[in-house]
């Protein structure tokens, strides 16, 4: 497993635009004005004029620059152990946890595909595409909270895995054991290109995901 | 907002939603970070930028043939004169008069328009088994994740095709919620970048602004089941999910559009009931 940290304060590439010619003033002074096509002129009846104007401006300004949106690390409070955690990011361990023995289904993506595990009662049973690492070894530790031995197993994730965690689940990074209290189990996390665990959307964002690509 | 949502499920559902804890005010957590992380300022600002740098640039668009991708479509094309083009993962259960709807409008645009095919049909009937005339959950497998994993690994070669570093996506919803609400999110695929776009949350349309888009298109509902997808996935794994984990995927795409302001809350209860 990489060690990540060195990517941690490294921001990503920004990407490469290609050169957009600003008219010059003498041609922008020449140019005729633009008029609004027909589509133009009914969505003037249906959207914010605000927005219209802004994006009118925001037209005539075309820059050449390179823009990176989206790259900042994620601090929250709710989520500065995770985090912390993250910067290690390596074996992750799940286990459920609880006195509901109700079997979870758990979606690991590896790069070598989707894992689904369905685990209830200690036991676990998987289809679905195996990776290198799979079947995850059983492991034994001890709940921080309880002090009661519990089964579980581990998995070495990397960059650009994803990981859904279902109510329910403790996760540990690295040995590093996270209370179900001290984030939001039912999210989904991602240990993005920065070796940084970011979690967004709310609880049931997986849906929403048909189109909106895991990192 | 987060009160409110929880009371618009039905009650069969309300158990599933006991990690939501509201505080004082009625907000539910992510709602609670979703207030603390919205910017409008920041949230103007991205759009300007992706405005003024995507001018003549090769720009793709997820088109999925359903209302919001198609909205999102429009939007490109008629109101911020992109260079869009469009592709359209056939995952096997897409209808065809989906399919239909979408190249015939991509024509009135003028849009270039492509289907990738990777049929999920095996996959899917292995998890979701057919046992006495109904389909059955085997694990529970949330079946979008398995088509957004394989979207994802086709569209990115995609892109790279279309030396396009932009992909517009038709959600309703925020991308990201912290460290502020965006409609924007970076992605990294080995050394090749992109960023994608949720044109209708950075546009802040509405439900009811889309309607008139989507008339503005002659688009007519293809009237499948499910409440926001043109995929038939969703219809048939609603009642098997439930009865398997007692969730309800779909619903979660609407708790976010009630969240990012897409949807009223009567309009959320007119959607469940």
């Amino acid at each position: 497993m990489p060690n990540l940290n060195h990517r941690i304060t490294q921001a990503p590439p920004p990407l490469p635009a290609a050169p957009i010619e600003k008219p010059k003033a003498s041609q922008a002074a020449q140019a005729p004005i633009a008029r609004p096509n027909p589509a133009e002129q009914s969505l003037s009846k249906i959207l914010d004029k605000n927005l219209l104007a802004d994006i009118q401006a925001a037209k005539m300004d075309p820059v050449d620059s390179q823009v990176t949106f989206g790259q900042q690390p994620v601090k929250d409070l709710t989520h500065v152990t995770l985090n912390t955690a993250g910067k290690n990011a390596g074996v992750l361990t799940m286990t459920p946890v609880g006195q509901d023995e109700t079997p979870q289904a758990y979606l690991l993506k590896g790069k070598s595909g989707h894992l689904n595990v369905h685990l209830g009662k200690g036991e676990y049973e998987m289809s679905g595409i195996g990776v290198k690492q799979w079947p995850p070894e059983a492991v034994k530790f001890k709940d921080p909270d309880s002090g009661e031995v519990m089964n579980g197993f581990h998995v070495a994730l990397s960059s650009g895995d994803a990981l859904f965690i279902p109510n329910g689940v403790k996760v540990s990074i690295n040995n590093d054991t996270i209370s179900h209290n001290q984030f939001n189990p039912a999210v989904d996390y991602q240990i993005d290109a920065n070796g940084l665990i970011d979690q967004d959307m709310g609880p049931l964002m997986r849906y929403a995901s048909i189109f909106a690509l895991r990192d | 907002m987060g009160e409110a949502f929880v009371r618009a499920l039905n009650p069969r559902e309300r158990h599933q939603v006991t990690e939501v804890v509201l505080n004082a005010e009625g907000y539910c957590m992510y709602c609670q970070r979703y207030l603390k992380n919205y910017h409008a300022e920041t949230l103007k600002q991205e759009l300007t930028q992706f405005i003024q740098v995507a001018q003549q640039k090769p720009i793709v668009l997820a088109l999925s043939g359903g209302k919001d991708s198609l909205t999102a479509l429009y939007l490109a094309k008629a109101l911020l004169q992109l260079e869009v083009r469009c592709v359209l993962y056939q995952n096997g259960f897409i209808p065809e008069h989906v399919v239909a709807q979408a190249r015939r409008i991509c024509e009135d645009l003028a849009v270039p328009f492509d289907v990738i095919s990777r049929s999920l049909k095996a996959a899917f009937n292995a998890e979701y088994p057919l046992h006495q005339g109904q389909r059955i959950a085997k694990t529970g497998l949330d079946f979008c994740q398995v088509c957004a994993h394989q979207l994802g690994s086709m569209l990115v070669p995609y892109l790279q095709q279309h030396q396009s570093q932009w992909l517009l996506l038709g959600n309703k919803s925020y991308a990201r919620l912290a460290p502020t609400v965006s409609a924007f999110k970076a992605h990294h695929r080995g050394a090749f970048a992109y960023h994608s776009v949720n044109l209708l949350f950075a546009l802040k349309i509405t439900a009811a602004q889309q309607r008139e888009i989507l008339a503005l298109m002659k688009w007519t509902d293809p009237q499948l089941p499910g409440y926001t997808s043109n995929c038939l996935i969703p219809g048939l794994v609603e009642s098997p999910r439930l009865q398997k984990l007692g969730v309800a995927s779909d619903r979660g795409y609407i708790e976010l559009e009630l969240r990012s302001g897409a949807y009223t809350l009567d309009e959320v209860r007119h959607l469940l009931t």
